[in-house]
């Protein structure tokens, strides 16, 4: 009677350990599904932030090598040379097609969208330094003189060539790049910067 | 009585006891098959989720690959369009590429063998519709309209061959550069060496005619008659008045269709897109990117002249300036693939060329 008794408390215990085992190891598999799952998706996360590094760098490599940017004598191309009219009838006419200062949120232009394959989520800036006496930035003087041309005339300000802007995005990177830029018009040579910053979305 | 009844409980006993014997060996029985059926059934799910893993490792790793493969060729392919006249080949995995140019939406884009398919946005480039090979070749031309516009590319490989038709000259006859034998001339030492071409007489077609991917070029007055014309794919160039490389139209012909779809071209650049394109849709689809991209030039050269014209103090160049503006610069707005447009253009763009000299030797600053 007392074997039958332990022969059923062991049927009992070996059917514990059995579904013990079971449960463990469910739990083992799911605890390593989670962790394959974060350590790949903190992987992405890096991958992405590296990628959107590495894509403003390639930008703000690309701008100064743009006919539609660089300084031409002779045919010949000046290496890291922009041309000052050429800077600003790009950020004229991007202005005019939704694209860097505009008021119009409207980026479904042509000329906007096919510089978007090039610049993509960025604003663009050119920024004369030196040497400073002829420079002046438009933002400290009146909306008169902005509109004067004689104030205009001779006078360079910061010119933003490109801005992608969106409202669900935010700056992330900024890069810095030194260019000469040439006013064939005073054939004067200034140092200045073209600033590339990267908008992206948040990563969470 | 008792012992009877000892013996009843002993055999009931007894009894009792085989039942808890026969009940417990039962449940060993139970529980040796429940652990076999777990352990089945444990087993195939872990052998199943490896098994998973393998599969989507397998699956990330091959994407991952041809990925590489993609990205390889999409940079080989756009930076190439940086520079004019310019030879390259290129290894790549042996990949078959289909390119696909889409009139409508201006989308051109290629699609290699698994399905995987890449937007060239902003590259202008001629091609065969498919492609299966481990080696490009890319040769490239640039595209100006008196300013710079862009570059085109051609890409082809070594299976595609250019043959370019042209009849030995008669007796005591003289080879003019501008007659058709002079143009095939031409465009036989034009087109990079390395690149496969042939200059052919009529007697010596017939030995290419099995040949797959051939292309014949003629120069209209001198091309295959009707009946060799019928066999074979070809397209006939009639240049304009300026010269073979100023502008003209392309006749595309298609084996057994007597009638060709005619197109225009403009320049260098423009006639070795029709060289390098196999159909009349793709040249014509391109042709139109380029337009696209000539009218975005266009616009930034206007505003540069605008912008020089408010600031420049000398008269001379102010005048030169505005009639370079008002000639050519702002008649030249949103062009069309046409030949009446296309012969325009050319001439305002050479009139352009000359006002640009003259403001360079009048010390004032170029156009572009």
């Amino acid at each position: 009677m007392k074997k039958d008794h332990k022969d059923h408390n062991r049927g009992q215990i070996q059917l514990g350990e059995t579904t013990a085992v079971v449960i463990i190891v469910i739990i083992i598999l799911i605890i390593g599904i989670v962790f394959w799952n974060k350590a790949s998706n903190s992987n992405v996360k890096d991958i992405q932030s590296q990628a959107q590094e590495l894509s403003v760098i390639d930008i703000a490599n690309i701008v100064p090598e743009m006919p539609e940017l660089k300084c031409y004598e002779s045919s010949v191309s000046k290496v890291k040379c922009l041309d000052w009219y050429k800077i600003r009838a790009m950020g004229d006419a991007m202005s005019g097609s939704g694209g860097a200062d505009s008021a119009s949120d409207d980026k479904d232009t042509g000329l906007f969208q096919f510089y978007n394959t090039y610049f993509k989520d960025t604003r663009i800036t050119i920024v004369p330094l030196y040497p400073k006496d002829d420079i002046i930035d438009i933002n400290s003087l009146s909306l008169t003189d902005q509109d004067n041309p004689e104030m205009k005339k001779g006078r360079i300000w910061n010119v933003t060539i490109y801005d992608a802007k969106s409202a669900n995005k935010s700056v992330t990177n900024m890069i810095y790049i030194p260019v000469n830029i040439k006013d064939y018009t005073t054939k004067k040579t200034y140092y200045g910067l073209v600033i590339v910053e990267g908008y992206y979305n948040e990563l969470t | 009585m008792p012992r009877t009844t000892d013996i009843n409980d002993d055999s009931r006993i007894s009894h009792g006891r085989n039942r808890l014997s026969l009940i417990s060996s039962r449940r060993g029985i139970v529980d040796v098959q429940f652990n076999w059926i777990f352990v089945l059934v444990a087993g195939f799910v872990i052998f199943l989720f490896i098994i998973s893993i393998v599969f989507s490792q397998k699956h990330a790793a091959e994407t991952q690959t041809s990925m590489s493969a993609m990205n390889q060729i999409t940079t080989i392919l756009q930076s190439k369009q940086q520079t004019g006249d310019v030879y390259s080949e290129t290894d790549i995995p042996l990949t078959t590429m289909k390119f696909t140019c889409d009139p409508d939406y201006g989308l051109f884009s290629y699609i290699i063998s698994d399905g995987k398919r890449a937007d060239l946005p902003t590259t202008i480039m001629f091609a065969p519709p498919e492609v299966t090979t481990n080696k490009i070749l890319i040769w490239s031309q640039s595209w100006s309209a008196g300013f710079p516009i862009g570059v085109f590319t051609y890409l082809t490989t070594k299976d595609y061959m250019i043959l370019i038709y042209s009849t030995p000259p008669q007796d005591g006859a003289q080879e003019s550069s501008s007659d058709p034998r002079g143009y095939a001339s031409q465009i036989y030492n034009d087109i990079q060496g390395n690149i496969t071409r042939k200059l052919v007489s009529p007697s010596e077609l017939q030995k290419y005619s099995k040949y797959e991917h051939k292309r014949i070029i003629c120069i209209k007055g001198d091309c295959p008659d009707a009946s060799e014309a019928m066999n074979m794919d070809y397209l006939m160039i009639n240049p304009g008045t300026k010269g073979l490389y100023a502008y003209g139209n392309v006749t595309f012909f298609n084996k057994g269709v007597a009638d060709g779809e005619e197109l225009p071209y403009i320049t260098k650049a423009g006639l070795y897109g029709a060289v390098f394109s196999y159909s009349p849709e793709f040249y014509s689809c391109q042709m139109s990117r380029a337009l696209g991209q000539f009218e975005f030039k266009r616009l930034l050269v206007e505003k540069r002249l605008e912008l020089m014209q408010q600031d420049i103090d000398d008269t001379d160049c102010k005048n030169t300036m505005s009639v370079a503006l008002d000639r050519a610069i702002l008649p030249m707005k949103d062009p069309a693939l046409n030949t009446e447009n296309f012969t325009s253009m050319y001439e305002k763009s050479e009139n352009l060329d000359s006002w640009n000299t003259d403001l360079m030797l009048g010390s004032c600053p170029k156009m572009y």
